[in-house]
């Protein structure tokens, strides 16, 4: 019961994200993983910004 | 070290710049040169004149007419940009080796994106030449080529340190080698006399704020930075460097330009694939 309770839970916030970002988890992962190393750092995080704005317009396929 | 310098050494001899780019270039610097100078030594490679005018023709130039002749695309073009369609041409067929994944074709495809990528923030910043822009861009890691060719187990171990430390070749190479790319790239172009401004950007385009009052260094960082986050072309890792704000304030470029500097690389990102 507490799994299909989860699961529902799950599924539902699945279903609120924006279809970009299901469509292109790929590419956030990609981002997320190549600004790792530079937390904190502002500029990387403005270059970060740019990059999931580009992404969550689907003009960052890969 | 004395190995790496008597291998560099008998690498300048096997790997000499093409006879042909040699005169072009000598014939650029002067001042009495024609179109049609440079078009005859030009032509008398006809693999190369071929190729010059399948990517003069080609739509990333988008002319409504085609051009038929390398003197007609010197007249439009002009001498510098014919003979980086040359030397882009020439290092494209440099032998590399398929070793940790290196893919010749997306190497060039960074390392033209590099190129072309300068030459737009030249544009946009209005700083700089933007025929040095495309040439430092193009050429900016040659020595990643010879380093992967001729240095292959010491490019495995490399790669292979720079893939678990999540670090790039360069920082990599630093670490566990005499010698990096950047320097094997310098003693290259040297060797191919390529003239000193240009050797000093791909020596500094990894830490521009060695030398602040040029700005090519910054260009060709801030390229190389951005084509690697848009991930055109593969520069053999995956990893991006830290950029330097320093290099950002000289260039004026701000935060506001971000997003947008990206958006229209990002949207003009198809067209190299012309030059590939």
């Amino acid at each position: 019961m507490i799994n299909s309770e989860s699961e529902k839970s799950n599924k539902a916030e699945s279903s609120e994200l924006p279809l970009a970002y299901t469509e292109r988890k790929h590419v956030f992962d990609r981002i997320e993983c190549m600004f790792a190393p530079h937390k904190n750092k502002k500029i990387m995080l403005q270059i970060k910004e740019a990059l999931i704005k580009l992404a969550e317009e689907g003009l960052l396929n890969e | 070290m004395s190995n790496f310098r008597n291998k560099i050494s008998e690498i300048t001899e096997i790997l000499t710049f093409p006879d042909v780019l040699v005169e072009v270039n000598n014939l650029i610097t002067r001042t009495d040169t024609s179109a049609s100078d440079i078009a005859k030594v030009i032509n008398s490679d006809i693999a190369l004149s071929t190729k010059i005018l399948k990517l003069v023709n080609s739509s990333y130039y988008g002319f409504s007419k085609q051009i038929t002749s390398i003197n007609y695309a010197i007249v439009i073009l002009g001498f510098s940009v014919v003979r980086n369609l040359a030397v882009t041409i020439f290092v494209q067929d440099i032998k590399s080796n398929n070793i940790c994944g290196f893919k010749s074709k997306q190497f060039w495809m960074f390392s033209i994106s590099t190129g072309l990528v300068a030459q737009y923030l030249c544009e946009f910043t209005q700083t700089g030449s933007k025929d040095d822009a495309y040439i430092s861009g193009l050429l900016h890691d040659i020595g990643v080529v010879i380093l992967n060719q001729y240095f292959s187990e010491e490019f495995t171990a490399v790669f292979t340190y720079a893939q678990s430390n999540n670090c790039t070749l360069l920082e990599a190479e630093r670490r566990i080698l005499d010698f990096d790319h950047v320097e094997i790239g310098s003693i290259i172009l040297e060797s191919w006399n390529f003239p000193e401004r240009i050797i000093n950007v791909c020596n500094n385009y990894s830490c521009p704020d060695k030398v602040p009052e040029e700005t090519m260094p910054s260009i060709i960082h801030l390229s190389d930075g951005f084509c690697r986050a848009l991930k055109l072309g593969n520069p053999a890792d995956n990893s991006l460097p830290e950029l330097s704000n320093s290099a950002m304030s000289r260039l004026r470029v701000v935060q506001e330009d971000i997003y947008p500097l990206l958006k229209k690389i990002l949207s003009n990102s198809k067209l190299i694939n012309c030059f590939l």
